[in-house]
């Protein structure tokens, strides 16, 4: 099932929700959000459910194996964690060590078998294709209808982070129940992200629901789904009628450029909706996520960029390949080494291609360039450069990287890639442009010019400055009632303290008392008045910004709904068949 | 006296505490400058260092978010360090700013954030609600509403709920058959649809559109006219031709796998429905065309296919007609020639140069461009009118040497909300939409009666113009013949001259047979798609004097070519 099938939205999303909110204790919710996990999952077939149970089970068992050797080193060796390593006694420190190697040999035995399953799955029908190992068709046949289980490459990442994370001792080894739940979890398990477990496991039994949150999860939940059904298929659409890929479409310089561009929307979108919908799923029952994209075509270099591009993937390099290989401190000749190891990893996950590989070494490139400059950088002085300009420039050059890049990722097949290439650089004998793809483009010029604004943070400032100008209004509302229940306080200490004024220089006059306690009361009224008045002005003044805020966020997510289910029912359009010809 | 100025004195202490009172209320509500009260300096600086401090706070935690989430692989994990340092600086900072005030004012700060929990805003709560209330709606509208069966927009029976089965279930098939056949038949489709493509309407500006539904094109240049004939063709044995067809399907399917490896597990009866996918479609002027692209092997292979046919049948008369399409009638050639192929009738030209001069060649291009003003040619749909055919028809009679009757001869009849395939291939464009089509058509005098045998084999009886009132807005060409059968029979009962003729067409010809038949007792229609005998054994039987083609130049393809061969052996 995904997100984006009528069938989910209309079916499996209501049903789920409903009874989630009707369940009471965190008990039964889990075991409810593990229950709905699983029957999503086994949309992809059971065969693609056993392999996820059994791959999570195995993960399980090597966490508690892994646990149970630390626990045992630990335990044997009580003077190591008070820091005594160097008075340890021979038997101890052997006993430590032995344990110490039997965990990591139970790690190296995790990894091993979970990337072996990985890569069997996802580079057998490539390596079987690209060097032509002379097997049998039936084979090759079996291993194509096959086909690759779904999310595999993100739950296997996801479970390859536990046990490190176990072996780290970054977090306990957890019950199979646990595990299970993180990694079947529906927000999750197709498309990532890739959430560490410590961040997960402590919100199976500390999350709360609020309206707030639920509300903030459909309104996330909607923009996604219009995001990719509204914008990232269109733009898919005209990718390929810019640039087809299939056949011996016919395009020229413009439409290369076109379709290409289309292209690095369409990829955009797309993935960001579904971390957009995950998110806002995990929202609507109190999950927090990390965020996986930060607007990453706004980047000032690729550095940037891939801190904003898929971050949970990228991260995952970080903490578990570049930082166990020794990070950046090392030589630097070795950084160079570790980051591309790095690189390559990051191509070869993207999928069973040479040109992925090909693409996370021309990022490495880029990234090592960055890195030279910003070494010996300060010898170039290009601090001089104007702010502004060299923002400017720099933001071009990290979206022309960026561009080129996705035309490398796009094009698997490398004649193609180069003919491609080679229209985009003039090289070619193509046609500047062509009446038919002038058309589209003027067709969907209004479309894509939104695409693009999506890609910006503009909407989300937009968001931010309404519910901050609400934010304000609540603040303001809650110092004036503040102020009135202030004001009442100080009359009862000012007629306490005119008492006693009154009684210490005028020996019972009442007279004189009762005239300052009127005077007392008429400015207590007077000011009372003038707050009451002040508190009504702000309440309504909030109440409007409420309306506003919650109107216009209703009225959206209402549309946004609404042309999603268009959308979707229109994505089983099929162009027909001339049968009248 | 002294009463007095103890009056005095605490009134001054009253309105000095007033002034305090006033002092702190303007020092708490910042811009707020309609007020009659003065703010003074202090109070506006805490006010200040206390917002600058919150918004500290908040870019460092912004900072560390970033850190925290991104791959930064120099500084790595020491930003995110120093970032919770800075906030851990930060609370002892604000609780030290506070100190400098009043004690009021610290409890007001306190209470502000007590009070703001208790400000009841029901904004959440009304937007969760109305959000699962509209959840609830959408599931009760996808889980009971009826669902439609047939597609009327993409002529074909929508999916059917798939049976349930242990092995779909277990590779994920039946699954995936279920998902479809959810979103295919989901309720209110047509209406949904129309409404999407409404919302495209807006997608961009100016008036035409162009539709690309065909990637692989090929165009060639048009050459000179032919010096030699076109071969003909010697015919292999029936079994071979079948097995050469299916091949042509099998690398079809395979073209259409788009790169990721997946079996195509469509059914292939989709395919087995020979004509080209809806092509290339130009929009301008609520009008829609679609756009040529000459192909020179087809040419080729047409002009051979043709002369082969006259060699095998050197007796009969045969007549060629070709209909040009509104592409290349209407269009500016400039126009044609940036989009497609342009001078569609140099073409035509080109490939009877290459025909057999014995065959009558009809190419009724000029005929039409004649007429291009009248409605030759639908707006939304493909065909050409009755009208269109009416005109070809009068070149068929000065060909053949026979007076041809007058539309006033015919009764005619008139059937209007027709949206043909362009309105359905362009995802109901709106401006087309605004255009409706209708088909007009005039019942021959001698009979109205037809006997047509389907794809499937089963004879039926039907009209030659068949009344399409009740028919659904994309089906009302079949008004002419009852639709495209593999082969329908016409006798005329008041000629009885023995005269017969084999209408050889696709589903162009459907508008054109109606006027033949009050010149032939017996009119036979051959659809090469569908019909399964052998046409060369049939027209020798029957001793047919004219054997006439009617192609559309969009036909005019190696494949379709083939397909015309096939019926011949």
């Amino acid at each position: 099932m995904s997100f984006t099938s009528l069938f989910f939205v209309t079916v499996f999303f209501p049903v789920f929700l409903v009874v989630y909110y009707i369940l009471q204790g965190m008990r039964a919710k889990n075991a409810w959000l593990l229950i709905g996990s699983l029957v999503f999952y086994a949309f992809s077939g059971i065969n693609c459910l056993i392999l996820i149970l059994v791959m999570a089970a195995f993960a399980w068992i090597i966490g508690r194996m892994i646990q149970a050797a630390v626990d045992r080193a630990e335990c044997e060796s009580p003077d190591h964690q008070a820091g005594d390593e160097e008075f340890m006694n021979p038997t101890a420190q052997d006993a430590y060590e032995k344990n110490h190697k039997i965990a990591r040999i139970w790690l190296f035995l995790g990894v091993l078998v979970l990337s072996a399953v990985l890569m069997g799955f996802k580079y057998s029908n490539f390596l079987l294709n690209e060097f032509d190992v002379s097997a049998q068709d039936e084979i090759k046949e079996g291993i194509i209808r096959l086909g690759m289980p779904l999310g595999l490459s993100f739950y296997t990442f996801k479970l390859i982070s536990y046990v490190a994370d176990v072996y780290r001792g970054r977090v306990k080894a957890g019950s199979f129940f646990d595990v299970m739940l993180y990694t079947v979890i529906f927000h999750q398990v197709t498309q990532g992200p890739i959430v560490r477990y410590d961040e997960m496991v402590s919100q199976f039994t500390e999350r709360s629901v609020s309206y707030d949150g639920v509300s903030d999860g459909i309104w996330r939940f909607s923009i996604g789904l219009a995001k990719k059904t509204l914008m990232a298929d269109h733009c898919g659409k005209l990718a390929d009628a810019f640039l087809p890929l299939a056949g011996s479409g016919e395009y020229s310089v413009f439409g290369a450029y076109a379709g290409s561009l289309c292209y690095m929307l369409q990829i955009y979108l797309d993935f960001s909706a579904y971390s957009d919908m995950a998110l806002g799923l995990g929202q609507m029952i109190g999950f927090k996520y990390p965020e996986n994209f930060n607007y990453p075509y706004v980047a000032v270099s690729v550095r940037d960029f891939w801190r904003r591009w898929h971050i949970s993937l990228s991260s995952f390099f970080r903490d578990y390949v570049y930082i166990p290989l020794g990070g950046s401190r090392v030589r630097f000749s070795r950084i160079l080494l570790n980051l591309l190891v790095v690189w390559i990893l990051t191509g070869i996950w993207h999928g069973a291609s040479l040109n992925f590989i090909l693409w996370g070494i021309y990022f490495y490139i880029f990234i090592v360039l960055e890195n030279l400059i910003k070494k010996y950088g300060e010898k170039l002085k290009l601090d001089r450069i104007n702010g502004a300009l060299s923002e400017t420039l720099l933001h071009i050059y990290t979206l022309a990287v960026v561009f080129f890049g996705w035309v490398l990722f796009r094009i698997s097949d490398f004649a193609k890639l180069s003919e491609v290439l080679r229209a985009m650089l003039f090289r070619s004998e193509r046609a500047l442009y062509s009446t038919s793809e002038i058309l589209t483009f003027r067709g969907n010029i209004y479309f894509l010019i939104l695409a693009v604004t999506v890609c910006t943070p503009a909407w989300k400032n937009l968001g931010n400055l309404l519910s901050e100008r609400l934010n304000h209004s609540f603040i303001r509302e809650a110092r004036e009632i503040t102020n009135l229940a202030n004001e009442s306080s100080l009359y009862e200490q000012e007629v306490t303290k005119d008492q006693v004024l009154v009684e210490k220089y005028a020996q019972s006059n009442s007279d004189i008392l009762n005239e300052v306690r009127q005077q007392d009361t008429e400015n207590h009224q007077r000011m009372i008045n003038r707050l009451e008045n002040r508190l009504k002005k702000r309440k309504s003044e909030r109440t409007k910004l409420e309306i506003v805020y919650y109107g216009v966020r209703m009225v959206l997510m209402l549309i946004f709904l609404y042309i999603s289910i268009l959308s979707m029912v229109g994505a089983s359009y099929t162009p027909f068949l001339y049968n009248q010809f | 006296m002294i009463e007095e100025n103890e009056k005095k004195e605490n009134r001054i202490g009253a309105s000095e505490d007033f002034e305090i009172i006033r002092k702190l209320a303007s020092s708490l509500n910042v811009g707020d400058t309609s007020g009659a009260i003065e703010g003074n300096g202090e109070g506006i600086t805490e006010t200040e260092s206390e917002e600058s401090i919150v918004s500290d706070t908040i870019g460092a935690d912004a900072e560390g978010d970033i850190a925290n989430d991104s791959i930064e692989f120099q500084e790595n994990e020491t930003i995110v360090e120093e970032s919770t340092e800075n906030n851990a600086e930060n609370i002892p900072v604000e609780v030290f700013s506070s100190e400098n005030r009043e004690t009021e004012c610290k409890n007001g700060t306190e209470s502000v954030e007590h009070e703001e929990k208790t400000i009841k805003s029901y904004g959440a709560l009304f937007m969760t609600g109305t959000s699962l209330a509209l959840f609830a709606g959408i599931f009760l509208v996808g889980t009971f509403a009826t669902r439609p069966v047939y597609s009327e927009s993409e002529k074909r029976t929508l999916a059917k709920k798939p049976e349930f089965s242990m092995i779909g279930a277990m590779n994920g098939s039946y699954f995936t058959e279920l998902d479809k056949w959810f979103s295919d038949t989901f309720p209110f489709k047509e209406e949904l649809l129309n409404m999407e493509s409404k919302l495209e309407s807006f997608y961009g500006a100016g008036g035409e559109s162009y539709y690309g539904n065909k990637s692989d094109i090929v165009e060639d240049t048009v050459p000179e006219n032919s010096e030699t004939l076109a071969p003909i063709v010697e015919l292999k044995p029936r079994e071979q031709e079948q097995k050469e067809t299916e091949d042509i399907y099998q690398s079809l399917v395979e073209t259409n796998a788009d790169g990721t490896l997946k079996v195509d597990t469509e059914p292939k009866e989709k395919v087995d429905v020979t004509g080209e996918q809806a092509g290339n479609i130009y929009v301008s002027n609520n009008k829609a065309y679609e756009i040529f692209y000459y192909n020179q092997g087809g040419s080729v292979k047409y002009a051979s296919v043709l002369n082969t046919v006259k060699s095998m049948l050197p007796d009969s008369n045969v007549y060629d007609i070709l209909v040009p399409n509104s592409f290349g009638v209407e269009l500016d050639p400039s126009l044609q020639e940036e989009l497609g192929s342009g001078n569609m009738q140099d073409v035509f030209n080109y490939i009877f140069s290459m025909m057999d001069p014995n065959i009558h060649r009809l190419s009724v291009f000029d005929t039409l461009y004649a007429h291009r003003d009248e409605y030759v040619f639908f707006n939304t749909d493909h065909h050409w009118t009755g009208l269109g055919a009416y005109y070809a028809y009068r070149e068929f009679c000065k060909e053949k040497g026979i007076t041809p009757h007058e539309l006033g001869d015919f009764k005619y009849v008139d059937y209007s909300g027709f949206y043909g395939t362009f309105y359905f291939a362009t995802n109901r464009n709106e401006s087309l939409k605004s255009n409706p089509d209708h088909v007009e058509a005039w019942i021959p005098m001698g009979t109205n009666e037809i006997v047509a045998v389907d794809e499937n084999g089963l004879t039926y009886n039907a009209n030659v113009i068949n009344d399409v009132t009740e028919s659904n807005a994309g089906r009302k060409y079949n008004c002419f013949l009852k639709g495209d059968n593999a082969f329908t029979t016409i006798k005329n009962p008041e000629i009885k001259d023995g005269s017969s003729c084999v209408v050889i067409k696709e589903s162009y010809g459907n508008a054109f047979v109606p006027f033949l038949v009050d010149h032939y007792e017996d009119v036979y229609v051959v659809d090469y798609r569908y019909y399964k005998d052998n046409l060369t054994q049939f027209i020798l039987d029957n001793k047919i004097q004219d054997v006439i083609f009617v192609n559309n130049v969009q036909a005019i393809t190696e494949k379709v070519s083939d397909e015309i061969l096939s019926i011949f052996s």
